[in-house]
């Protein structure tokens, strides 16, 4: 996120105009980069390739009312312009109608590759941009299912149950 | 329709313009006060650059070549605080500010501390 998404000028002004950030490590003695608290660090070309969506829980993404209650969440590394339009749907209260939405158009988008493109989808992802972006699209259904799952509780107690997860999977004591 | 239209496009790029010598104006005055005796105005300066935000960076730069220590110190502060997210770390501290300037939250969280991150 570092050498790509949050060094990109239209996410630092949009995130420093809009939001006050938080920033939570939730595996502190995790030393995965070699160092306890630092993870490596990819250039911009590195992950040119990697796939949008991915990371999984490792990166993890609220937006919050001011008293806590988390409003959206979204799960894995994006690109500028993509994480941008997904924090878009929560700087105001997202309703479930509009997540119902967007997971809707999201779905739409995934079959309109796959009708138009039917050979692509049968190509490994390093050599297909369009099966990164169907499978990008898929990552971000479940996303919204997600955030329907944690919206309306209070962010303290969800990054307590993911510390305690990563406490289980032994990543942290 | 065509002159119009360029006297609209003159009239813009004078307002522009005139913007950004007040940008400019405004800039120099408070490099002036960062170097002040008065260390709540310096406060209050470094504060204000912030809030020009990129249009200051530019002549912040330059500054940061001749300008002694402390006042370095405070210039690097303002392009940190303007070219990077903001982050804090203390959550109750983000939900005072929150609920202060009326701002929603936005939490990050990962495997890694602030700066030592993927």
């Amino acid at each position: 996120m570092r050498s790509v998404t949050f060094a990109d000028d239209k996410v630092v002004d949009e995130l420093n105009a809009k939001f006050v950030l938080v920033w939570n490590n939730h595996a502190p003695d995790y030393g995965g980069g070699g160092e306890r608290g630092k993870q490596p660090v990819f250039s911009a070309k590195e992950l040119e390739n990697y796939p949008e969506g991915a990371g999984g829980g490792n990166i993890r993404t609220y937006l919050c009312r001011a008293d806590g209650t988390i409003l959206h969440y979204v799960e894995g590394w994006y690109k500028p312009a993509r994480f941008l339009e997904e924090i878009a749907v929560s700087a105001t209260e997202t309703t479930a109608k509009q997540r119902a939405e967007r997971r809707e158009a999201l779905l739409a988008a995934q079959r309109k590759i796959e009708r138009e493109h039917p050979d692509e989808m049968k190509k490994p992802f390093e050599e297909s941009a369009l099966r990164r972006e169907y499978a990008m699209l898929g990552l971000l259904v479940n996303v919204q299912d997600l955030s329907r799952a944690v919206a309306g509780q209070m962010i303290p107690k969800v990054l307590e149950q993911v510390r305690r997860a990563n406490e289980e999977r032994g990543i942290i004591k | 329709m065509r002159q119009t239209t360029m006297k609209a496009l003159a009239a813009l790029l004078v307002a522009a313009s005139f913007g950004l010598a007040q940008d400019e104006a405004r800039v120099a005055t408070l490099l002036e006060q960062l170097g002040g005796d008065d260390v709540e105005a310096r406060e209050a300066a470094e504060a204000e650059l912030v809030k020009v935000g990129r249009p200051a960076l530019p002549v912040i730069r330059k500054a940061i070549l001749k300008a002694d220590s402390e006042v370095k110190g405070r210039l690097e502060r303002v392009v940190k605080a303007v070219t990077e997210p903001r982050w804090m770390t203390d959550l109750a501290k983000a939900k005072e500010i929150a609920a202060r300037e009326k701002k929603p939250i936005l939490v990050f969280s990962t495997i890694g501390d602030v700066g030592g991150y993927v």
